[in-house]
C-alpha cells in the first residue's frame, strides 16, 4: 500500500518535472523565423511527461503486482526515449552554448535518470518480495 | 545483537550523513571548477597586453571574462609599427569575425585570424593535432565544434581541420581559427553569403587586436611609452591584470563556498552527536544487559561502530551520486549563470572527490557514535540496571 503511493507519486511529479523542465524550469532555445530540433524534441518530451504522469496516476489505483511491474517496465522504456530523443531521434542544436544544451538537456537527463531509479527500484522490489511470498509458502 | 535496528534510529543517522556527502561533494566540484576555469583562462591570455582600438576597451574586456569576442578593427599598420619596437619579446595579430549562421552550427561561431608564424596564443592550447603545418585550406576548431570526418564547412566551403582546442569552459571554444593567408577566401565566401563588411576589412587591411609580451629585461610602461610614441588612437587592456583582480573577487566565492561546507559538515555532525546520545541514553538499559551477559565494551563499539559505518557508507555513496548527478550535467549551466569561466572536472577528481567526501563523512558519522557509546559505557552495568528499573 504504501509503496504502491510513493511510487505512485513519485511517477506523477517526475511527469509533471518532464513536461515543466523544456518548457517552464528550464526552456529550450526560443523559436524565431527557424523552428530548430530542440523545439520538436521539448514537444515530444512534453508528450512523454504526459505519458509518465498518466501511467503514475493509473498505477495509483492498480493493486495487482502483475500491471504494476508491467507500468515500471514501461515507464523504463519512456526513460530510455527520454534519453534519445535529444541525442539520436531528434537532437538538439549543434553548437554547445545554446540554451537547449546548457539547461535543458542536463535537466532533462536527470529526470531521466530519476525515473529508471525508481522503475528499476520497483520492480527490484516486487520480484523481491514475490520471492519472498514464494518461499514462505514453501515453508 | 539487535540492539541498532530502530528504523527511525537509522534514518536520523541516514538523512544528515546524505545531506554532509551531497553538500560536500557539491562544494568541492563547484570550488575546484570554477578555479580550474580561471587559472585556464589566465594561461590561455598569457600576453602581458592587448593593443584594441579606441572605445574597443569594454568590448575587449568581455572577451577575457567570458571569451565573447566582438568585431572592432583598426588598422594593420598599427602591428608592424608595434612589432618593430626593440625590447618587445612576442608580438602576435588577430582578426575577429563574427560568422552568421554557419552550416556546422545552429547559430553564429567566432572566426579569429591569427599568425601561425608569431602566434604565442592559439597554439600552445591545441590539445588534439591531426596536421603538422596549417595551411589556407585549414583550421584549428575550438573544443566545443562539432566535426564530421575532421572537416569543417563555413560559408559553404569545406576546410579540413588541422587541429583542437583544450577546453576553456568559455565561448572561445566556439571559435574557428584561420591564418591570414586564408582571410581573403573567407571574406569573399561571407560577402557571398550576405555578411555586411566593411570596406578596409574586404580588402584585408585591418586586424582586431595585437598581443603583446614584453622581454623580462624591459618595463611594461617604457614600451607602452614608445608605442604611444608611434601609433595614435588605440587603448590598452591587460589581461593578466584583469584576471589577477577577478581571481581576487572569486576567492570571495571559494571563501563562501568553504564557510558552507564547514558549516553543513559542523551542523550536522552535531545533529548526529545528539542522535546518538539520545538513542544511546534510550537504551542504557540493553546495553547495561549485553555487558552483563558477557559482551565487552569492544563488543559494544564493534556492534555500533560497523552499523554507523554502513549506514555512512551507504549515505555517502547515494548522497555523492545525487551531488553528481545534479552539479555534473549542469556544469556550463552554473558557469552560465555566475558568468565566469567554469571547467569541470575530469573522471579522476570526481571519483578522488567522492573517496574523499566518504573518508570525511565516514569519519564524521564514526566518531559521532563512538563518543555516545564510550560515555555510556562509562558507568556501572549493574547500577545503570538498578538506576533504570528504579
Amino acid at each position: 500500500m504504501k509503496n504502491r503511493i510513493i511510487v505512485s507519486v513519485l511517477y506523477i511529479v517526475l511527469g509533471i518535472l518532464l513536461v515543466l523542465a523544456p518548457t517552464k524550469l528550464f526552456p529550450v532555445c526560443s523559436v524565431g523565423e527557424m523552428k530548430m530540433a530542440c523545439f520538436y524534441t521539448k514537444q515530444a518530451e512534453v508528450s512523454l511527461g504526459i505519458v509518465i504522469t498518466l501511467l503514475g496516476i493509473v498505477s495509483l489505483f492498480i493493486q495487482e503486482t502483475n500491471i504494476r511491474i508491467g507500468i515500471s517496465v514501461s515507464q523504463l522504456g519512456i526513460a530510455s526515449l527520454i534519453f534519445l530523443y535529444p541525442t539520436k531521434l531528434i537532437g538538439l542544436c549543434k553548437k554547445s552554448d545554446m540554451l537547449c544544451r546548457i539547461q535543458t538537456f542536463p535537466a532533462i537527463c536527470v529526470v531521466g535518470v530519476l525515473l529508471c531509479v525508481v522503475s528499476i527500484t520497483n520492480i527490484g522490489y516486487y520480484i523481491y518480495s514475490r520471492r519472498k511470498d514464494r518461499n514462505h509458502e514453501n515453508q | 545483537m539487535k540492539i541498532n535496528r530502530n528504523p527511525i534510529y537509522n534514518a536520523l543517522l541516514f538523512i544528515p550523513v546524505f545531506f554532509i556527502s551531497c553538500s560536500l561533494f557539491i562544494g568541492i566540484v563547484v570550488d575546484h571548477s570554477l578555479e580550474s576555469g580561471m587559472t585556464n583562462m589566465e594561461r590561455r591570455l598569457g600576453a602581458d597586453f592587448m593593443i584594441v582600438p579606441e572605445g574597443a576597451k569594454e568590448d575587449a574586456t568581455d572577451f577575457i571574462m567570458e571569451g565573447a569576442r566582438k568585431n572592432f578593427y583598426f588598422d594593420k599598420e598599427i602591428y608592424n609599427e608595434i612589432s618593430q619596437i626593440y625590447g618587445i619579446k612576442e608580438v602576435t595579430p588577430q582578426l575577429f569575425l563574427k560568422s552568421l549562421s554557419v552550416d556546422c552550427c545552429s547559430s553564429e561561431v567566432e572566426i579569429v585570424f591569427f599568425d601561425p608564424y608569431t602566434d604565442f596564443i592559439i597554439q600552445p592550447w591545441i590539445s588534439k593535432e591531426f596536421h603538422k603545418k596549417i595551411e589556407s585550406n585549414m583550421v584549428i576548431v575550438g573544443n566545443a565544434i562539432e566535426l564530421e570526418d575532421n572537416t569543417i564547412q563555413l560559408f559553404g566551403r569545406k576546410y579540413t581541420v588541422e587541429a583542437k582546442m583544450a577546453k576553456t569552459g568559455t565561448s572561445l571554444d566556439q571559435s574557428v581559427y584561420f591564418s591570414f593567408d586564408a582571410m581573403n577566401t573567407v571574406i569573399s565566401d561571407a560577402e557571398e553569403k550576405g555578411s555586411l563588411l566593411s570596406e578596409k576589412l574586404k580588402n584585408a587591411e585591418c586586424i582586431s587586436t595585437v598581443f603583446v609580451n614584453v622581454g623580462t629585461e624591459y618595463k611594461t610602461d617604457d614600451i607602452l611609452k614608445e608605442i604611444h610614441r608611434l601609433v595614435e588612437d588605440f587603448e590598452v587592456v591587460y589581461p593578466k591584470q584583469m584576471s589577477e583582480i577577478l581571481t581576487c573577487n572569486l576567492d570571495g566565492i571559494y571563501h563562501l563556498i568553504h564557510i558552507f561546507i564547514f558549516a553543513t559538515a559542523l551542523v550536522l555532525s552535531i545533529f548526529l552527536l545528539i542522535v546518538n546520545y539520545m538513542f544511546m541514553n534510550e537504551k542504557k538499559r540493553e546495553l547495561a544487559l549485553l555487558r552483563v551477559f558477557g559482551k565487552t565494551k569492544k563488543d559494544l563499539f564493534l556492534c555500533l561502530g560497523k552499523h554507523t559505518l554502513l549506514i555512512a557508507l551507504f549515505g555517502t555513496a547515494l548522497g555523492s551520486m545525487t551531488g553528481a548527478l545534479f552539479v555534473l550535467p549542469f556544469g556550463n549551466y552554473i558557469g552560465m549563470k555566475l558568468q565566469m569561466p567554469y571547467l569541470g572536472p575530469d573522471f579522476i577528481y570526481i571519483i578522488s572527490s567522492m573517496m574523499v567526501v566518504a573518508v570525511i563523512v565516514i569519519a564524521i558519522g564514526v566518531i559521532s557514535t563512538i563518543l555516545p557509546v564510550t560515555y555510556i559505557c562509562r558507568f556501572d552495568p549493574y547500577i545503570t540496571l538498578r538506576r533504570e528499573g528504579e
